[in-house]
């Protein structure tokens, strides 16, 4: 390539007489070849007077090629100090207003193009000890006119303006000062976007022995990012690092990640280049605010979780290292850390406290403290995680939470996920909660007693949940148990639940002044078998209900008889022997007896098991004196027409009416 | 008469299998998973009218929403618009199966899927963007 340089400028010499004395002069030259650059088909035509085209058929740079290249020069002037064109055109894709000038002695390249109005690039050649020197500078430049050496996998510029200068020196020390502003891209899908983005870039280069050192410093000074699913404004956020390549790694040896308002973190790090792999990593962030950590990077990712609209406060130190088998610690420091429900309020934690030292190949403890919080609006007391960690495996014996005045066990929780996702169980329960508190708290029908129950065994596999054993209540005096109960899909749009639920012994003095429904006193047991929730309501089930077996005292007041007379329908209610039976407030029974089996949104009753009459069912059997009896004669209903039935008892709208 | 015979066994095969489903299916059935994803839908609607209407979002042909328009959402509100359709989409899809499953036909999800996708089309308000059998987005 040099040859033929040397020859076109000797030629270019050569000929400037003999064009003074000749109207047109064409030359063609070889085709000129250097490290990815080659010019094939060049012509050179000189007219008289000085006007001058060169003309290069095809020219490729790096992976990009250009066809039919033409460069006129109105007035080329050849002197002795050297070449100079100050009013030339470049065609290429488009007319590039030119110029440029060669100094011979000096030898010292400058070439200006002026694409557009308010854009100049120069370029500066000049010989220096071992090579040259080269410095570009630009101002007003379309980022633009890189488009076609990006890689089309990324979203596309579609705006920008570069100011600023790349010096490289022949010694291999390279720096640029750069300053890009209006900065803009996007992809096809929307997924990745930025508008108005103002950038500085200060970067040096230097080789040192058998590596290159390099610095770089960037502050975002304007603009906002979209990038799926995060979104940033700027806030002079500056990125620095510094570090050696060597051509097989990049190293960098201190880097920090400054965001006002956030906090301030520091990396450092090894890239294998042939690997493509980090193979070694650390990452500290200090006293990180946890709100501003929420707003700006967590929440996009929490989307539809438990976890999309938090209040949050306090501080969180990190502090991560990887090698080339992964994560290998992360140490995370809790300092009053609180998150709460905002607008559904279902949970809360506050003043979460305490250290995360996590190792992926060694057994370790956090010692987590929370000084309270809240459950479904319920207050919880102080309370200690003792979680033990080993590797992708968690642990946690016991976790007592207290709840209102008794509290929520946890025993023998572990977790531990592998490639085929997560795993977890752990057994249970809670004791000592008044019941009164309790469902006060929840907002529903005031009940009494002491909530106790025991979780057996829950399991939760990818999307389903598992009871093993039986879940046990204790209320009303008596035990409800569940078994076979499975939760699919609980956090998806329509979750099922399955169950066969068995109440005994059921005081049901109890329940019925739980509900406003008359009073009725007795025992009761019920069995739901099969029961199928979709969305929480109940599609499934065969449900009975009967008195329990044993001597306690059976008296049904007759608001209860009416409504339960009402619960069947208008024909129940005419079996009341009114006639005299108004006189009294309530009455004996030997049996009370419901059915309901529910399928296909119809309920199939059925009374007292055994006493079917030809005309209907058995619901109160009467016993003793004064003795009532309660029949049904419809023995199919809509189930949303029983529903509305049960609302209508259980609020009170009926009123029993003794004649 | 070869050809003939084998053209009856290629109707009845496509009216025993695909014609089948938009033929039997009972699309409006209803079952509380069903109503609980149209209520979700339902109040999801009312912030998505406002983006179909503008263009920003449209129906395609496969039964669900896309965002069309990019540049028409301001990039603070993507992220919130991109949720916006995944939700819908994603209820959309448990709207079909469910509507399949309670049909006691698991297997018709996809043509029930294709079904709504036309059914949607044809009842968007003028002025919306809907997909045409070429994939190609039309103002209504």
């Amino acid at each position: 390539m040099r040859l033929a340089r040397l020859c076109v400028a000797a030629l270019l010499l050569c000929l400037w007489g003999i064009v003074g004395h000749t109207q047109q002069i064409t030359l063609t030259v070889d085709d000129v070849t250097g490290a990815g650059f080659s010019a094939q088909g060049i012509r050179l035509t000189f007219v008289g007077g000085g006007t001058t085209a060169i003309e290069i058929g095809a020219l490729k740079f790096g992976e990009q090629s250009w066809k039919n290249i033409r460069l006129d020069c109105n007035l080329l002037r050849l002197e002795r100090e050297g070449v100079a064109c100050d009013d030339g055109t470049l065609m290429l894709a488009e007319k590039i207003p030119l110029s440029f000038s060669y100094l011979t002695d000096k030898r010292v390249l400058n070439v200006v193009l002026k694409p557009a109005k308010d854009e100049t690039w120069q370029l500066n050649l000049r010989p220096a000890k071992g090579g040259k020197d080269v410095s570009v500078k630009v101002a007003g430049g379309s980022v633009l006119r890189f488009l076609p050496w990006l890689p089309g996998s990324m979203p596309k510029l579609n705006a920008g303006v570069l100011n600023g200068a790349i010096e490289y020196n022949a010694d291999g020390r390279i720096s640029a000062k750069l300053n890009a502003s209006n900065l803009g891209f996007a992809d096809a899908a929307g997924l990745h976007a930025g508008e108005k983005i103002g950038l500085t870039i200060d970067a040096q280069v230097e080789p040192a022995a058998d590596t290159i050192r390099w610095n770089t410093s960037v502050t975002w000074t304007g603009g906002e990012v979209f990038w799926q699913p995060v979104y940033l404004k700027a806030a002079l956020q500056q990125l620095s690092a510094e570090g050696r390549f060597d051509g097989k790694a990049l190293r960098v040896e201190r880097g920090s990640l400054k965001y006002p308002g956030v906090g301030d973190a520091a990396f450092s790090g090894t890239y294998d280049l042939a690997a493509k792999q980090l193979t070694q990593g650390r990452v500290s962030a200090p006293s990180i605010r946890v709100a501003a950590l929420y707003e700006s990077v967590l929440k996009p990712f929490l989307d539809g979780t438990l976890f999309a609209d938090l209040r949050t406060e306090g501080r969180v130190s990190a502090e991560a290292e990887v090698n080339a088998n992964g994560l290998q610690r992360v140490d995370v420091r809790l300092e009053n850390v609180s998150f709460e429900d905002k607008a559904q309020h279902r949970f809360a934690l506050f003043d979460v406290s305490g250290n995360v030292p996590w190792r992926a190949e060694a057994a370790t403890q956090a010692d987590i403290t929370v000084k309270g919080g809240e459950l479904l609006k319920m207050p919880l007391g102080a309370f200690a995680v003792p979680l033990a960690m080993n590797g992708a495996r968690f642990e946690l014996k016991q976790l007592r939470v207290p709840l209102l005045d008794g509290q929520i066990d946890v025993r023998d929780f572990v977790a531990r996920s592998d490639a085929d996702g997560g795993y977890w169980q752990f057994t249970g329960g809670v004791s000592g909660i008044s019941m009164d508190k309790f469902t006060a708290a929840l907002g529903v029908p005031v009940m009494y007693g002491t909530l106790d129950a025991t979780l057996p065994m829950v399991r939760q596999e990818k999307s389903t949940l598992r009871v093993d054993g039986a879940l046990s209540l204790k209320v009303f005096d008596g035990t409800i148990e569940a078994k076979n109960l499975v939760l699919l899909d609980i956090f998806g749009k329509a979750p099922r639940v399955q169950a066969d639920v068995v109440m005994r012994n059921l005081n049901l003095e109890m329940v019925t002044r739980t509900y406003s429904f008359g009073n009725i006193s007795g025992r009761m047991d019920s069995t739901i078998i099969g029961l199928e929730l979709v969305n929480w309501e109940p599609v499934k089930f065969d449900a009975r209900l009967a008195s329990s077996a044993g001597n306690y005292p059976r008296k049904i007041s007759q608001a209860a008889v009416q409504n339960i007379s009402a619960l069947g329908g208008a024909g129940a209610a005419a079996a009341i022997q009114r006639s005299f039976l108004r006189f009294f407030e309530q009455f004996g029974y030997d049996k009370i007896g419901w059915g309901c089996k529910l399928q296909n949104t119809v309920c199939e009753m059925s009374g007292v098991a055994g006493e079917d009459k030809p005309q209907g069912y058995v619901i109160v059997k009467g016993g003793g004196i004064p003795a009532i009896t309660v029949m049904g004669y419809n023995r199919q209903v809509s189930w949303q027409e029983l529903l509305n039935r049960i609302k209508r008892v259980t609020q009170g709208n009926i009123k029993p009416i003794v004649e | 008469m070869k050809l003939w015979i084998a053209k009856c066994f290629l109707l009845m095969a496509v009216l025993a299998g695909g014609g089948q489903a938009a033929a039997q299916a009972n699309l409006e059935i209803n079952t509380p998973g069903i109503a609980a994803i149209q209520g979700s839908m339902q109040k999801r609607h009312t912030e998505l009218a406002p983006l179909y209407g503008s263009g920003a979002v449209g129906l395609t042909r496969d039964g669900n929403v896309a965002l069309r328009d990019p540049a028409s959402v301001p990039l603070a509100q993507r992220a919130a618009v991109n949720t916006l359709i995944a939700a819908e989409n994603q209820d959309r899809a448990a709207l079909y199966r469910e509507i399949a499953r309670a049909n006691n036909h698991p297997e018709w999800e996809a043509e029930i899927r294709s079904t709504f996708g036309q059914r949607w089309i044809d009842r968007a308000q003028s002025g919306w963007y809907t997909q045409n059998a070429a994939s190609t987005w039309v103002k209504k």
